[in-house]
């Protein structure tokens, strides 16, 4: 297959749609993940090619949707459960977190829950603050789930493809703002493997590490702050579970300088998390604290406003990289 | 079970449901004696005395292949469907040969190979997982049907709704059976429920729904066999069997929240003896051999102690295996990074 | 010691709070023979479990405790026979004798503790990587000046000081080692100014791997030597630039640029590249009551009148910072050579003159501040044709307010 010029949006699909046809034990479940096409169209003509007993239309029954998952996937199906926002999470936190999370391990090692949660989140689109989070932290607080956080259109296909070989859980966290970003896709390749961080960027003076779509914002930043002469090395960590440290080292070990982008909110978030990371394994070679810049601990409003100033923006992450290095 | 290769209704049908419960009943006496010796990991454990019907009168109509999920107070349902009562109590001990290795022990006791899913410590939380093996069994064409078992406490909970309501919707191959004795806890199903006819509310749902007395372990084998049938068929059922919780909720549990003439009560729903003496006067076997028959289970149950008691221990460096798949990394242990994040510089 | 003696292992007490170990596992079974650092066993405490270390070489004789057995700290679980002294284990109570392998875990404990408590103890702030630059080359950081944010001692002020003693800080990772490609800078300051009024571009250039240079002139700061007149100030600058190993990028700033393009003109060969910044000399008008201000303010408020001259970020010193300066000029060691600056309004020194010589030979730059209020940024207008000329949104000092893009221009120059 050549190269493509797609959208975050339809790569997904595409994966899902390659991985279904790969494989028949392969399901779609969730809400208006059928007739509909999903909440944000990205199983948008699955149900006509794969049939209603794979792409599964649910009543609104989060809990029971990832439950289902749970058992179909103990008993030899490959599901990909959809939920409609990472916002419900809490609705499914005991399916995720006490079933599909620690089956492996309670029993033994004797079978493991191969499932996709497929969700999104984020900002973007004044939905308010029961659908606009970031609660990835969540998930990458409980020790079984992988965590995959895609922000590039190759990632959306490449990561979900991967994501459905894994042996384990894995919460798929797409954001909403992306889904219309448009790249390249290349199908076929290969060097970009599971769990591995990506260095879109070098640079000598600080190093960005973040992940979704505020990679894109470090990566405008880091355009601005280069014509004020500062370079920013910029990480996309892609998995917050696995997480790929070993990338990330070297470059703080030059810089002496790192900051943690996240859209989710300060207190004990992710940011927190790998900001605490950086600082224990880089301490030796630091020139500055690691500083997180994240969400501003606050529910989000509707807004558009209120909004975009509740989150990280290029803006800011310009001006805590100035004020780093004192320019 | 051999019951299965036994004409319902007959007299050796009964035999070997007696002998089922009764080895469901030593097996849990000796889980207690194990606490008591000090020997259990822990006290949560949640004994089935009383509730022999309900888990082998359901499990009769189970075949190879079939699946299900228990609750926290699953060990005879896990018995009736085959299990080695040595890992069990291994397991319960948290030995490195027990079902899991130790790391499950009584509430997450599972294995794969004989359709155990697991059982769950959460009250409801293995009910949605049938749902999923039913989806399972309805696209791979299986004839396979899954069931979940859990007590009269997970009718409080919306997981149980939302996961009936999923099967009666897709037809799918699954039961539900609720084991009502009459404690969710500490609280009885009257200061729980307006409505004490539990399975109208399965009903309503659209799924074939009874409620059957378990003093009787024929009548819950007749009725759950039935049930199964139509669920195997493509409708789901749900089955609720009445019974008696003889002892406390867990092992520590001495019951204060009810009164002595009331448990007197309780204890005369006795399924085990009740078949007993219907065997008895059915003259379909003597009470010599039923005695020897308890005999032996008795030496295969104390056994079982035995074999858990000098199970090895768990090994140290299983603590990170079975977190994620065999082939991943295991976690760093938080020693080892400390170890290397405050290594003399 | 050759002699083979038998002793009792006693349960070693692995943390204060032990008072009693649960005997794990024998990895060593009666009979075996182990050498010293060989795990015995491991021991479950109510923290942890821990591999147990033979402390000298031997055999197990016989083991008094099995998997599962608790057992009080100081009690015996195993005898075994030894030729090597086992020290604080054969004698006594756990708690008078305590165990050697506690002991040592202990004691790291302490030494790391220690470590940390110097410098919170004097209250000195360095970051990591400056704390092990200092630890590598033995270094007391109470003896470094830290020029980094809230005065704190960064990589760069051990670099400096390494550079001084003649010694490279080995930090190869930490900067880009491209300097060969650029060469020295060496800064210049202004009337009333010092070498530290480079501090913050300093830290630009360093953290590109460009070594930087920023003495005192005569009769400023730290220097010893006073100065009368501009000549002095001069021929001092041709003898440290004489000094230099290479060429230099040479940096005025204010008077300071009059003096490099001066020097420029004496030590052509000494001199790769030439940037003034907003120098004087270059045109007629200056701000007379800046400069009468220079050599006779001794307060601070007289002081912080100045600084609002200067610009922006002058403007913002703080109380403590304007009382240096203002013991500083109380001094009165500037009254002379200001008065040979200028008159009223008027200029006294001559920078176009030697500017235009050396331009068509150096590549030279300069460059003013849009805010200027000492020096008119519209003296740019009288820079030579091969000048290449910026205009900084800035006021007296750049190297203050825009530090960063005055990097980014001084980098450019010549390329």
């Amino acid at each position: 297959m050549p190269k493509l010029e797609t959208t975050y949006r339809d790569a997904l699909r595409l994966a899902l749609q390659h991985a279904m046809t790969d494989d028949e034990d392969v399901i779609i479940i969730g809400e208006e993940v059928g007739l509909y096409g999903g909440a944000y169209g990205v199983t948008k003509g699955l149900i006509d090619e794969f049939g209603a007993e794979r792409v599964i239309d649910t009543p609104i029954s989060e809990a029971a949707i990832v439950g289902t998952a749970v058992g179909a996937a103990m008993t030899g199906l490959r599901p990909v459960a959809e939920l409609m926002y990472v916002d419900f999470m809490g609705m499914t936190m005991d399916q995720l977190a006490n079933q599909a999370a620690k089956i492996r391990y309670m029993f033994g090692g004797q079978i493991g829950v191969p499932m996709i949660l497929r969700t999104q989140g984020g900002t973007g689109r004044s939905a308010g603050a029961q659908h606009s989070q970031s609660l990835e932290a969540l998930a990458m607080h409980t020790p079984g789930l992988r965590v995959a956080m895609p922000a590039t259109v190759s990632d959306a296909y490449h990561l979900l493809r991967q994501a459905m070989r894994q042996p384990d859980p894995v919460v798929f966290i797409e954001h909403k703002g992306l889904y219309t970003l448009k790249g390249e896709l290349d199908v076929d390749m290969s060097d970009s493997p599971w769990g591995k961080s990506h260095i879109l960027r070098s640079g000598s003076d600080l190093v960005i590490i973040s992940y979704s779509r505020q990679v894109h914002f470090a990566l405008a930043a880091a355009d601005t702050l280069s014509a004020k002469g500062i370079e920013a090395a910029v990480v996309d960590v892609r998995t917050l579970n696995p997480l790929d440290f070993e990338k990330i080292r070297p470059l703080v070990e030059a810089a002496g300088r790192a900051m943690v982008i996240s859209e989710g909110v300060m207190t004990s978030g992710v940011a927190a998390e790998l900001a605490a990371r950086v600082s224990e394994e880089c301490f030796d070679y630091l020139e500055d604290p690691v500083v997180r810049v994240a969400g501003e601990d606050i529910p989000i409003s509707v807004s558009p406003l209120l909004e975009k100033n509740s989150v990280p923006s290029p803006e800011l992450i310009v001006d805590a990289a100035l004020m780093m290095l004192r320019t | 079970m051999d019951a299965k290769n036994t004409k319902a209704g007959s007299n050796s049908y009964l035999v070997e449901l007696y002998r089922q419960m009764r080895r469901v009943r030593t097996f849990e006496e000796r889980v207690g004696e194990l606490f008591v010796r000090g020997q259990s990991a822990g006290s949560m454990l949640h004994l089935s005395i009383g509730e022999e019907s309900a888990a082998v009168g359901v499990c009769a109509s189970m075949r190879d292949g079939d699946t299900f999920t228990t609750h926290h107070r699953g060990h005879g349902i896990f018995l009736a469907r085959g299990a080695d009562p040595n890992r069990m109590m291994a397991e319960i001990a948290g030995k490195e040969t027990g079902y899991c290795s130790g790391k499950g022990g009584s509430m997450h006791i599972a294995d794969m190979s004989l359709g155990h899913l697991g059982a769950n410590a959460i009250v409801g939380g293995g009910i949605p997982a049938v749902v999923g093996a039913g989806l399972a069994a309805r696209n791979t064409k299986s004839d396979a049907v899954s069931v979940a078992f859990f007590g009269d406490g997970a009718m409080g909970q919306g997981i149980l709704y939302e996961s009936m309501n999923m099967a009666a919707l897709w037809k799918l191959p699954v039961m539900f059976v609720c084991i009502n004795n009459q404690y969710g806890m500490g609280t009885r199903v009257d200061r729980a429920t307006a409505n004490p006819n539990l399975h109208e509310r399965a009903a309503a749902f659209g799924l074939q729904a009874k409620t059957v007395n378990g003093l009787d372990v024929e009548e819950v084998a007749e009725t759950a066999a039935e049930l199964m049938a139509g669920a195997r068929a493509g409708n789901p059922a749900y089955l609720a069997v009445d019974c008696y919780r003889f002892h406390g909720h867990a092992r520590m549990d001495k019951s204060p929240y009810r009164d002595d003439a009331e448990e007197a009560e309780g204890r005369k729903q006795d399924p085990v003896l009740h078949a007993r003496a219907s065997l008895l006067d059915r003259e379909a076997i003597s009470g010599a051999d039923l005695d020897a028959m308890d005999m032996d289970i008795a030496s295969e149950m104390d056994a079982s102690i035995d074999f858990a008691i000098k199970g090895q221990e768990p090994q140290m460096r299983s603590m990170f295996r079975d977190v994620y798949g065999p082939d991943e990394p295991e976690p760093e242990p938080v020693r080892v990074r400390l170890e290397r994040v405050l290594a003399e510089r | 010691m050759t002699t083979v003696e038998k002793i009792k292992l006693p349960m070693p007490r692995l943390g204060e709070t032990m008072d009693e170990g649960t005997i794990a596992n024998w990895l060593v079974k009666p009979g075996d023979a182990f050498a010293r650092g060989d795990a015995l066993l491991e021991l479950e405490t109510d923290k942890t479990l821990v591999e147990y270390p033979a402390l000298g070489a031997g055999t197990l004789v016989e083991t008094m405790a099995n998997p599962g057995d608790v057992v009080a700290v100081g009690a015996p679980i195993a005898v075994i026979e030894t030729t090597d002294a086992w020290d604080g284990i054969s004698t006594g109570s756990a708690a008078e004798n305590p165990e050697p392998s506690s002991e040592s875990r202990k004691a790291g404990f302490d030494r790391n503790k220690q470590q940390r408590a110097v410098p919170n103890t004097n209250k000195r702030r360095a970051t990591p990587l400056a704390r092990r630059l200092a630890r590598q080359h033995g270094l007391s950081l109470d003896v470094i000046a830290g020029t980094g944010r809230r005065d704190r001692i960064e990589a760069r002020d051990i670099e400096a000081l390494l550079a001084n003693r003649g010694t490279r800080a080995q930090t190869p990772t930490r900067f880009n080692a491209n300097s060969s490609e650029t060469a020295d800078v060496f800064l210049v300051h202004g009337l009333g100014g010092a070498g530290s009024n480079w501090t913050e571009l300093r830290g630009h250039l360093n953290r590109n791997g460009i070594k930087s240079s920023a003495p005192d002139l005569p009769g400023h700061g730290r220097n010893t030597t006073e100065a009368s007149d501009v000549e002095t100030l001069v021929s001092w600058l041709v003898d440290d630039l004489k000094q230099q190993n290479e060429a230099v990028h040479l940096v005025g700033h204010s008077l300071g640029g009059h003096l490099c393009a001066r020097a420029a003109q004496e030590v052509p060969d000494r001199i790769a590249r030439l940037t003034l910044i907003a120098p004087a000399g270059c045109g007629a008008d200056i701000n007379g009551a800046f400069i009468d201000g220079v050599a006779n303010a001794s307060t601070s408020g007289e002081i912080a009148h100045l600084m609002r001259m200067l610009g922006p970020k002058a403007s913002s010193l703080g109380a403590e910072a304007l009382a240096g300066m203002a013991s500083e000029f109380s001094k009165g060691r500037l009254g002379l050579l200001a008065s040979q600056v200028a008159r009223g309004n008027k200029q006294l020194v001559d920078t176009l003159a030697p500017l235009n010589e050396v331009s068509s030979a150096l590549p030279v730059q300069a460059i003013f501040g849009s805010g200027d209020a000492i020096i008119p940024k519209e003296h740019i207008f009288n820079m030579p044709p091969r000048a290449a000329s910026h205009i900084v949104r800035s006021g007296h000092m750049p190297q203050w307010d825009c530090p960063g893009l005055l990097h980014k221009l001084l980098v450019s120059i010549g390329r």
